[in-house]
């Protein structure tokens, strides 16, 4: 028997993360409110609703969205996109299971401001920033793959915030990944198409600096939101 | 295989630049955040430009309780009501339950409930500063070694009331970390359907 299981999952997050702050709190951007009705209700294996809820996660967190849009920006070439794309599931996916597996609680103030981070890092990449005011660019593969750590972890601690029933969790979370994935896939359609049409419009090039001002300031909003919410809560 | 670069496409990629627009883009976030989204998500207001565009009302709205939406459906009594009333083998139980605790001491003090069971609760530690976390343990089912469920934790508590319907079978408690140096015993009323308790 576990004598301070609170110590425990500190552990484990202090290993895995070592700057987070490991407490189940209020959460920021969730599953909806209704779906948690679901949710939490559900036992046994569940795979369409819970494929359902993934997708709809991603389709409507916008926080994964603006950090999605950043990364392909300059991505002309279909196989880039698929290249990052694919380390940013790759990410994303690896904290979401071992994280709901190992039943590790990260407060979602600082994981979704992070995630904020990682929209501002990316629209400051964007810019040139790191090259010209640092004079190196971290490789760009590696910063996806990174944030998509913890946009993962975004993703497993809502999961977790549910009381989900341990009878089919594995598959549920499973199905839940699948659905992030195919959500992911459908969003990046439209940014695609969108980015098309932009590109094609002969504005693209003008704009694209401050598009990207943009996006940074969206980042800090994000930030500045949910580490408010952190100090608060 | 090439590295996307961005250099060629934007216009004036000089570090003054860069420097000006990130400076702009964090100012731009800190006016927006301040004046709009800091009053309508915390009520927080520090220049008084939430109050007067209304947005702050957003803020004590939400701290209201939400208007009741549509009534819910009567539930049917030939199906599905055992979700609402249900009967045990045995009567439920009543206990005061002392807890004396060194300064410095944690411990966890846990009930063994089966899943849906239903549980009252009063704790107390008068005024001696508590940290502690509400949690569960199954002991039946699926789950992942050294799987555990956090209900709530409290840091500087020196009590709390409410109740509980187990979300599985298994130990349902308290790790309680005296925050003072003192020592403290900790006052348990507990009410409802457990088939043992103890400290663990």
């Amino acid at each position: 028997m576990v004598v301070n299981s609170n110590r425990y999952s500190v552990h484990r997050c202090l290993l895995l993360l070592g700057l987070l702050s490991c407490s189940a709190v209020a959460f920021a951007h969730g599953i909806a409110r209704s779906d948690q009705a679901f949710v939490q209700g559900n036992t046994g294996m569940q795979l369409i609703p819970f494929i359902y809820l993934g997708a709809k996660h991603m389709v409507t967190g916008y926080d994964h969205l603006l950090f999605l849009a950043g990364v392909i920006f300059f991505l002309y070439r279909l196989r880039d996109v698929a290249i990052y794309v694919t380390l940013f599931a790759v990410g994303h996916s690896t904290t979401l299971l071992t994280g709901v597996l190992g039943g590790i609680y990260a407060d979602p103030y600082i994981v979704d401001a992070i995630i904020g981070l990682s929209v501002v890092y990316k629209a400051f990449d964007n810019l040139d920033g790191f090259q010209h005011v640092f004079g190196f660019r971290p490789n760009p593969r590696a910063a996806v793959l990174f944030f998509g750590f913890f946009h993962g972890f975004g993703l497993s601690t809502k999961l977790q915030q549910f009381a989900i029933s341990a009878d089919g969790l594995v598959a549920n979370m499973l199905a839940f990944n699948v659905g992030v994935e195919i959500g992911q896939l459908l969003a990046l359609s439209l940014i695609l198409v969108f980015f098309n049409l932009w590109r094609t419009s002969g504005n693209f090039l003008r704009h694209a600096w401050h598009a990207n001002v943009l996006l940074m300031t969206a980042g800090f909003i994000l930030m500045g939101y949910q580490l408010t919410g952190y100090i608060v809560s | 295989m090439t590295e996307p670069e961005p250099t060629e496409q934007l216009q004036l990629p000089t570090r003054k630049n860069i420097l000006l627009s990130t400076a702009l883009a964090a100012l731009v976030a800190t006016v927006i955040l301040l004046t709009i989204i800091l009053p309508v998500e915390y009520g927080i207001d520090p220049t008084g430009v939430g109050g007067s565009l209304g947005l702050s009302a957003i803020a004590a709205a939400k701290t209201q309780p939400a208007p009741a939406q549509e009534l819910p459906e009567a539930p049917q009594a030939t199906a599905g009501s055992e979700q609402f009333a249900q009967s045990t083998d045995a009567p439920f139980r009543t206990e005061t339950i002392e807890i004396p605790m060194q300064g410095d001491e944690e411990l966890e003090y846990k009930f063994q409930m089966s899943k849906g069971q239903m549980l009252l609760y009063t704790w107390s530690s008068g005024s001696t500063e508590m940290y502690f976390e509400f949690h569960a343990e199954p002991t039946e089912g699926e789950y992942p070694e050294d799987y555990y469920m956090s209900y709530q934790i409290g840091d500087g508590s020196t009590g709390g009331h409410g109740t509980l319907v187990a979300p599985f079978t298994g130990n349902h408690g308290w790790y309680f970390l005296n925050l003072t140096e003192n020592p403290v015993t900790i006052k348990l009323e507990v009410s409802g359907y457990y088939t043992s308790h103890g400290r663990l």
